[in-house]
């Protein structure tokens, strides 16, 4: 979760009347959240790193037309309408290969923190993140971008319906199901989980 | 077991993120103490959280900070609104030009048969003009006008023959004894071209030099052109004139012409000399010589033969008549034709616009 910057408004304001200075100041601030966004939208860190550069750009393009309110959250819907329109380019192109997302051979996913105390428990963790991963790759779109920016980002759910265009009863309602649909997804992985999802797992 | 539903799941999540209302989240409570199964939907959903939560952050592989302001580049416009319009664009322009281009392409049909007409309607139109004025000249008539057909070299030495021929007539020696000087002309010959005979009468009276003059102009007469090229015989010359104007001057196209076969149009100045030189012209379409003018001397008699190209009593000379000369393909056509093309030619451009966007706009 990324704080706010103190003088954020002032950076905003000054991005307005055309001070690059400020403006890269503010993507510098919010350049892994968005990246990070993009990654888990997409799948894949070269169309991630696309969307983020992307997205930077039209947010520039366009900060004289910000009118206040959570400045992430609308950062994050440039970012989540930039993917949303990479992910139908995509559907018209249905040959092209979704060949780097997360665990597979050809790509360990993003850089993980090395705060892992021994190399069991460091591997252990990196197999769960990564299967955490796959489970929120496996949801719906609308639900995963919920998801993601509730739980990943810290959003609040008026900043979530501001960024997904959604009211707020279709936020929770997406938030609840993407959350059960995680939950049975990592039931797979049981020997990852502690026993709690084992005992739910037994008891059916 | 109690089964969880959707509302129960999503009361539960609220739950977490502690967006209950204080009397939601009482009742919720209560049920948690005594429904197990939903302790332990609760419990998994907490720890997905947390798992969800626990992930490590994803450091950007780069900055994404601009190095100079971004400058929008005019894109080129790939939108089905785009497309749409080039294609509406394109089937308007080529609509237009097609009917530009028919237009002018029919229109030339339309003026055709008069311009055919002329030829035949020459002889007619000599003969009555002959007869009621007596003048030779067809030039003062108003012309839609092919070029004007004048006779080469063979044709004047056919027209020579025709102008002997008819001199012995008897209706041209009347003329002849009723004029002198030949200011009067009358004449009626049978001329024979390509197999096709065609008699005439014609009266002219002409100052000399007789100048046969071929008429360019379609008059325009109420009479049928087929009908009013065959006349009775009343010469006694035969003449076989391949005076060749243009087709498309004539109008002499093979099986339009109204005398058929290859005389299809004939054009017959009668002229009377002193001692009765008539001339007959007939003219189909054996070659295509666009002009050439004979002038008939006022000799008393013109001795042509066919092998005798030149003659003293019958000159030629290039130099064309001034008769009305209108093109019967007139400058208004060419720039239709050149109109519709252009046209044509740019609807296919923005059809083919709009094929590029579309298929540009499917590769996104």
């Amino acid at each position: 979760m990324v704080s706010s910057l103190e003088n954020e408004m002032a950076l905003i304001q000054a991005a307005q009347r055309g001070q690059l200075e400020a403006f890269n100041t503010l993507v510098l601030h919010y350049q892994d959240s968005v990246y990070a966004l993009a990654y888990r939208i997409l799948g894949e860190t070269a169309a991630a790193d696309d969307a983020a550069q992307e997205t930077f750009i039209t947010a520039y393009r366009h900060v004289s037309g910000y009118r206040g309110g959570s400045f992430r959250g609308w950062l994050f819907r440039i970012a989540t309408n930039t993917c949303y329109d990479e992910l139908r380019r995509r559907k018209r192109r249905p040959a092209t290969p979704l060949d780097e997302l997360p665990g597979t051979d050809n790509d360990d996913g993003p850089p993980l923190p090395t705060n892992a105390p021994t190399p069991e428990q460091a591997a252990q963790q990196a197999e769960l993140h990564r299967a955490i991963e796959q489970c929120i790759q496996g949801l719906q779109s609308d639900q995963r971008l919920v998801l993601i920016l509730s739980d990943v980002e810290g959003l609040s759910y008026q900043e979530i319906a501001d960024s997904a265009g959604a009211n707020l009863g279709t936020v929770k309602s997406r938030l609840s199901r993407a959350r059960a649909g995680v939950r049975d997804c990592l039931q797979a992985v049981q020997e990852l989980l502690p026993s709690v999802y084992r005992l739910k797992s037994n008891s059916d | 077991m109690a089964r969880i539903t959707d509302f129960d799941l999503q009361l539960l999540s609220d739950y977490l993120d502690g967006a209950l209302t204080e009397t939601e989240r009482s009742t919720l409570e209560t049920r948690l103490d005594t429904e197990p199964d939903l302790q332990q939907e609760l419990e998994t959903l907490q720890y997905t959280v947390d798992l969800v939560r626990g992930l490590p952050p994803i450091k950007a592989p780069r900055n994404y900070t601009l190095q100079t302001r971004p400058v929008r580049l005019w894109v080129f416009p790939t939108t089905a609104t785009f497309s749409a319009i080039s294609a509406a664009a394109a089937t308007l322009l080529i609509v237009v030009g097609a009917i530009t281009l028919l237009s002018s392409n029919l229109g030339a049909p339309t003026a055709r048969p008069s311009v055919q007409n002329a030829g035949s309607q020459v002889a007619l139109q000599v003969t009555e003009r002959s007869e009621t004025n007596g003048v030779l000249a067809l030039s003062d008539t108003p012309t839609l006008a092919p070029p004007l057909p004048l006779l080469s070299q063979p044709a004047a030495d056919n027209l020579s023959d025709a102008a002997f021929d008819m001199a012995e007539s008897e209706e041209a020696q009347t003329g002849a004894d009723e004029t002198s000087n030949a200011t009067a002309a009358k004449a009626a010959g049978t001329i024979s071209a390509e197999g096709v005979t065609m008699q005439r009468q014609a009266q002219s009276q002409t100052p000399p030099p007789s100048v046969l003059m071929m008429p360019a102009s379609p008059m325009e007469t109420e009479l049928p052109p087929a009908a009013g090229m065959i006349m009775e015989n009343a010469a006694t010359g035969t003449a076989e004139f391949y005076f060749a104007p243009q087709t498309d001057t004539f109008g002499a196209a093979p099986g339009t012409a109204p005398m058929g076969g290859a005389a299809e149009a004939m054009a017959a100045i009668p002229t009377e000399t002193e001692t009765g030189i008539a001339a007959a012209i007939v003219a189909p379409t054996k070659t295509s010589i666009p002009s050439a003018t004979v002038t008939l001397p006022p000799s008393p008699k013109a001795e042509i033969t066919a092998n005798q190209p030149q003659q003293p009593e019958a000159t030629e000379t290039d130099k064309p008549l001034p008769l009305p000369t209108q093109s019967p393909n007139p400058r208004g056509s060419a720039s239709s034709d050149w109109l519709g093309m252009g046209l044509l030619i740019g609807g296919l451009a923005l059809l083919v616009l709009a094929a590029v966007t579309t298929l540009a706009r499917r590769r996104r």
